[in-house]
């Protein structure tokens, strides 16, 4: 490919008032086409190392109270929160005990161009995408004081846009982004890691977002609060009938990720604060 | 289920000195009954009762898919044939309906969650010819994954041919519910109100897992989840010799 990419020459007059980006844009037919695609980078141990680490970034969406976007390795999740907002009557629901929390109503979709196996994604969300946004509602409710929100709704959409493996575990870590910069109150922070195993090996490895894990490995993700010690949340998927035992060894080992991936959040929090404020808040 | 605070207070502490509202022990299942082959035009079907949850499963297996192609022409029969020479292994495909609870949110939500459990429980299962399993719930008082388990599991036992059954065992769940410092399986409505947390576990009859998840809006010790998990299995070989018992005295 050449180095040099051409850029348009019929470019619109510098107007400062108006978006530059078209100045040092780069025409689209230039971009590669999607067969000349890089393949996911597996080998070298510096590279894993990097696949190992994840990106934060928040204040992403403009329209929302808080949002939050994470890469680990090429998985990309982005999480938006709305709310507090009006909450969703039903029949059923009691004037009383009910309203005294906060309902959390989390939405998860995987872009129709996200997944790199399985071909184009229906807009329609399907079982598995069910699964995972009640198993983010369950893992996230623990953690948040939805109590001292009576009488409201807090709507999470959670948007994957590429999932290249760990998509789930990212996808709580970035959630938990989200509320943290949407000012809720939160017990702690919620992290997530994944360790997957193949059909008939012994040994469970971290599960990391590089698309080397095919659909044929039995997975179990955790999703851990580091400073009250809890579970949030526990899923396994088996290829194979499991043993319990190596059930629980497999959660005991995704207990260090996520209190690996606890501390980075944490720092990336604390770092975020204006310099002045930071010294304000208990280490 | 609507339930005041006093009334949440008061299953919550009698479940501390293990004692349930309906006398039960904590990890005693309430009386079941299964009934098998009701339906006629099903492959097989099964229906569990545990106290007032009423399960109907029918199990349809497409014994010979290539039977509606030859009835629509001469092309039809070289379909029959290409199918018949390449045997493929279908995965058991699962259909929870609760309409006859009521049409709200609520319901379908459960009938959602219940069809992403019970397909992942038989997702180690593959069979030669397409196999329909079609969940109905006729009563909820609580712990439906089970005894729609043990229904869709009866109902795969009288279909299947036994040539695939000894290969692969089929499994089934256990739900086990921590309220306070106590567990308990086999809840009921008011019970799954009051319970912060559940482990659903499926087992198969070797006493493997073959699912297991944590739900609930609770969090969970690691120790108390272990525990949870190894009562969950015990319970769910205890259903599999009871299971494997009325199957056999039926057939």
């Amino acid at each position: 490919r050449n180095s040099q990419l051409p850029i348009s020459d019929h470019v619109m007059p510098l107007d400062r008032y108006r978006n530059t980006a078209l100045v040092d844009g780069i025409d689209v037919r230039a971009l590669p086409l999607a067969g000349d695609c890089p393949a996911p980078a597996s080998e070298g141990k510096q590279q894993q190392q990097q696949q190992q680490q994840h990106w934060f970034q928040r204040r992403l969406v403009q329209d929302t109270v808080g949002s939050g976007y994470v890469e680990f390795g090429d998985t990309k999740v982005l999480c938006s929160v709305h709310g507090p907002m009006e909450p969703k009557r039903s029949v059923l629901t009691d004037a009383g005990a009910e309203q005294s929390r906060a309902q959390l109503q989390v939405y998860y979709k995987l872009a129709p161009f996200a997944s790199h196996q399985a071909g184009r994604v229906s807009y329609l969300p399907d079982e598995t995408e069910r699964r995972a946004a009640s198993f983010l509602q369950d893992t996230l409710a623990p953690s948040l004081r939805l109590d001292r929100l009576p009488k409201s709704r807090i709507e999470l959409h959670c948007l994957v846009l590429e999932d290249a493996g760990c998509c789930l575990a990212t996808a709580v870590n970035c959630a938990c982004l989200a509320l943290v910069d949407a000012g809720l109150e939160m017990y702690d922070l919620v992290t997530a890691a994944t360790v997957c195993r193949p059909v008939g090996a012994t040994d469970w490895q971290l599960e990391v977002g590089d698309g080397s894990n095919s659909g044929g490995s039995s997975s179990v993700t955790l999703a851990y609060m580091r400073s009250l010690r809890q579970v949030a949340g526990m899923l396994v998927e088996a290829a194979e009938p499991l043993q319990p035992r190596e059930v629980s060894a497999a959660c005991r080992i995704c207990e260090d990720p996520c209190k690996m991936t606890h501390s980075s959040l944490r720092q990336f929090l604390l770092d975020c604060l204006p310099a002045d404020d930071r010294t304000a808040k208990i280490a | 289920q609507l339930l005041s605070e006093p009334e949440r207070q008061y299953i919550f502490d009698s479940v501390q000195d293990a004692v349930r509202i309906d006398g039960r022990q904590c990890l005693a299942y309430r009386q079941a009954a299964l009934r098998l082959d009701l339906l006629c035009y099903a492959t097989a079907s099964a229906q569990v009762s545990l106290g007032e949850t009423d399960v109907l499963v029918s199990v349809r297996e497409e014994d010979n898919p290539g039977a509606t192609a030859q009835q629509q022409g001469s092309t039809g029969s070289v379909v029959a044939a290409a199918q018949q020479q390449q045997p493929v292994s279908h995965p058991v495909s699962v259909w929870v309906d609760c309409s006859c609870l009521g049409s709200g949110p609520e319901q379908q939500q459960l009938a959602d969650e219940a069809q992403a459990h019970l397909s992942s429980l038989y997702r180690c299962l593959r069979t030669p010819t397409p196999v329909f399993v079609d969940i109905l719930l006729l009563g909820y008082d609580g712990d439906l994954l089970d005894a729609a388990s043990i229904a869709a599991s009866a109902a795969l036992m009288r279909a299947l041919p036994a040539s695939l059954l000894s290969a692969q065992a089929l499994p089934l769940f256990a739900t086990v519910h921590r309220i306070g410092s106590q567990q308990i399986v086999d809840a009921n409505q008011l019970e799954e109100s009051c319970s912060m947390a559940r482990v659903t576990v499926g087992v198969d009859s070797n006493g493997r897992l073959v699912a297991c998840q944590t739900c609930g809006e609770g969090s969970l010790q690691f120790e108390s989840m272990t525990e949870m998990i190894e009562t969950g299995v015990r319970k769910a070989m205890m259903l599999h010799d009871s299971v494997a018992k009325l199957v056999a005295r039926v057939l």
